[in-house]
C-alpha cells in the first residue's frame, strides 16, 4: 500500500494555496488525479518521487518510509526508484533512443531492454536520434525509459497531452499493456475522461490542493448525480418507417436512428435538444 | 619577420581557454544551479572585467604580484613564484580579465537545458555529477564552444592587461599586441601593419572554421 500524508505550501496564477493530501492507494492499483490547473496535481506526483520536498507529513511504500518530517526521513530521489513520464518526455537529444535506454537501465537492467523494446514496439527507431521521432513515438520511448529500471510505481504526468486522438489511444494500449504485464502500480495525472475511464481503477479530483472528490470508475463517473449516464443528442429527423415511430438523432458526431413510442414521438419536435438512455437490452429510451 | 609575438599569443591563448574552462565549468555550474546567495554578489564580481578598464585590473594584479605584497611575497618566498613581468603572470592576469567571456555563456547554456532533463537523470537513479557528465555537459556543446571562442579572442586581443602586468620582454610577455604597439610607438608602420594583417587574418580565418563547423553540426 501507498500512503501518503502531505502539506505544502504551493503558488498557482490564483495565489497560494495549501496542498493538503491524505490518501492511500492500493499496490497494483492505476490511480488517475484530476481537476483543474492549478490544483496541486503535479506537485504531489513531483513530491511522491522525491523531487519536491513536502513541508509537513510523511510518504510511505509498503512500509518503506521514503519521507517523513517529523523522523527527519527524506530518501533521495535516486533510491525512491519510481518511474516518472514527462509532459515534454524529457528524452536525452546527446543519445539515440538505445542509449537513451542503456543509460536508464544501467548495467544492472541492460538485459530488460530487449523486452521491453519488444512490448513498446519500438525496434524500428532505436538507433534515431529521439528529436526525430514522432509525439507518440517519443512518448513509447519514454515510457520504456521509466520502465527499464523496474519501478515500484509510476508517476504519469500527463503523458498523453501533448497526442494526437489517434497517437493517445495508441499510447493507452501500451501503458495497458505495460501496466498488465509488469503488475506496476500508476498514478497518472491527466484531464482526459476517456483515460481515465479506460485505464485506471480509481480517480482523485483535486481541488485548490485538496481532495473535493475520489472513487471508482463507476461512483466518480456512473454514480453520479450530474446525469453523467445520458447522452446528449439533437433531433434531425422524425419519420414512421415501417409502421414504427423513429428519430434520426445526432449524438457527438454519430448518427443514430432509435425506435421511440407514439407519446415520445409526439413529444418532441425536430432540432430539440433531448437525453437519452441506454437500457440493459441496449435500447435507446429518450428522457426528454 | 620575428614570429615569437604570435607564437605567445597564441600558446598564452590557448593555455588560458584550457585553464578557464577547467576552472569555469564547475563554477558556471554553481551559478546556474545552487541555491547559495551568495551567487547574485559572485556574479557582479565575476562581470566586473567587462567594465572595469583593462589598466586598472592590470594595476592591482602588478601590486599584487609584486614582491612587497603579502601575496607575490609569499608566491615568491615559498613556492619561487615570480608572477610579476613573467608569462605566468600573464596567464594568470589573462584568466581573470577573460573569467567572464568564459562563465556567462556556460551559465546560459547550463541554464537553457531543461529542469525535465535534470529530474529524468536523478528519477532514473544517477548522482548529480553522473547527470553533469552524461547530461548538462553533452547538451551544452553550443555554449561550450562559444565560451572557448569567445575567452580564445578575447585573449588574442588583450593590451592593457598584459601591458601592465607583462611589459615587454622579448619571447616572454611580448604578446602580438604589445609588439604591434611597441612597432608604432617606433614609428615602423610597415612592421605594425604586417603584424596587425597577419593577426587579424589568422583570427578571422579561426573564428570563421569554428562558426562553419558548429553550423555544419546544427544542420
Amino acid at each position: 500500500m501507498v500512503r501518503l500524508n502531505i502539506k505544502r505550501e504551493l503558488h498557482a496564477s490564483s495565489g497560494p494555496f495549501q496542498l493538503v493530501i491524505d490518501l492511500s492507494f492500493e499496490k497494483g492499483s492505476f490511480t488517475s488525479i484530476t481537476g483543474p490547473s492549478g490544483s496541486g496535481k503535479t506537485s504531489l506526483l513531483r513530491m511522491i518521487s522525491g523531487l519536491m520536498r513536502p513541508d509537513d507529513g510523511s510518504i510511505l511504500y509498503d512500509g518503506e518510509v521514503w519521507f517523513d518530517k517529523h523522523d527527519r526521513i527524506d530518501v533521495s530521489t535516486k533510491k525512491r526508484k519510481v518511474g516518472f513520464l514527462f509532459q515534454d518526455y524529457a528524452l536525452f537529444p546527446n543519445m539515440t533512443v538505445l542509449q537513451n535506454l542503456k543509460y536508464a537501465a544501467g548495467k544492472e537492467n541492460e538485459e530488460f531492454i530487449d523486452e521491453l523494446v519488444e512490448v513498446m514496439d519500438i525496434e524500428g527507431f532505436l538507433e534515431k536520434n529521439p528529436n526525430l521521432l514522432s509525439g507518440g513515438q517519443q512518448q513509447r520511448v519514454a515510457l520504456a525509459r521509466a520502465l527499464v529500471r523496474k519501478p515500484k510505481l509510476l508517476l504519469l504526468d500527463e503523458p498523453l497531452s501533448a497526442l494526437d486522438a489517434y497517437n493517445r489511444e495508441k499510447i493507452q494500449f501500451y501503458l495497458k499493456k505495460a501496466y498488465k504485464k509488469y503488475n506496476l502500480t500508476v498514478l497518472m495525472v491527466t484531464h482526459n475522461a476517456p483515460e481515465i475511464i479506460r485505464l485506471s481503477d480509481v480517480v482523485i479530483k483535486l481541488e485548490n490542493g485538496k481532495i473535493a472528490k475520489q472513487g471508482t470508475i463507476r461512483d466518480f463517473f456512473y454514480k453520479a448525480e450530474d446525469n453523467n449516464n445520458y447522452l446528449n443528442a439533437e433531433v434531425i429527423k422524425k419519420h414512421i418507417t415501417d409502421k414504427q415511430y423513429c428519430l434520426t438523432l445526432l449524438i457527438g458526431d454519430q448518427i443514430i436512428e432509435v425506435k421511440v413510442s407514439d407519446t415520445e414521438f409526439q413529444n418532441v419536435e425536430e432540432a430539440a435538444k433531448v437525453k437519452i438512455q441506454v437500457n440493459e437490452k441496449l435500447e435507446f429510451k429518450t428522457v426528454y | 619577420m620575428d614570429w615569437s609575438p604570435f607564437i605567445l599569443t597564441f600558446k598564452l591563448a590557448c593555455i588560458t581557454t584550457l585553464l578557464l574552462g577547467l576552472i569555469s565549468i564547475p563554477v558556471a555550474y554553481w551559478l546556474a544551479y545552487g541555491k547559495s546567495k551568495f551567487r547574485t554578489i559572485t556574479e557582479a564580481i565575476l562581470g566586473m572585467p567587462l567594465v572595469l578598464p583593462p589598466t586598472v585590473i592590470g594595476f592591482y594584479l602588478l601590486l599584487a604580484f609584486g614582491n612587497q605584497s603579502l601575496l607575490g611575497g609569499w608566491l615568491n618566498n615559498t613556492l619561487g613564484l615570480h608572477l610579476a613581468f613573467s608569462f605566468s603572470g600573464l596567464v594568470i592576469g589573462s584568466m581573470i580579465y577573460s573569467f567572464p567571456f568564459m562563465v556567462y555563456p556556460l551559465v546560459s547554456g547550463f541554464r537553457n537545458i531543461p529542469l525535465s532533463f535534470r529530474e529524468s537523470g536523478r528519477v532514473l537513479g544517477k548522482s548529480e555529477l553522473n547527470i553533469f557528465y552524461h547530461i548538462i555537459l553533452p547538451n551544452s556543446k553550443q555554449a561550450l564552444l562559444t565560451a572557448a571562442i569567445l575567452s580564445f579572442a578575447h585573449t588574442i586581443g588583450e593590451f592593457g592587461v598584459v601591458l601592465m602586468i607583462g611589459g615587454n620582454i622579448p619571447n616572454e610577455t611580448r604578446v602580438a599586441s604589445i609588439a604591434i604597439y611597441d612597432y608604432v610607438e617606433s614609428l615602423n608602420y610597415s612592421m605594425a601593419n604586417r603584424y596587425s594583417l597577419f593577426l587579424l587574418g589568422v583570427t578571422f580565418f579561426i573564428l570563421l572554421s569554428v562558426y562553419f563547423v558548429n553550423r555544419k553540426r546544427n544542420g
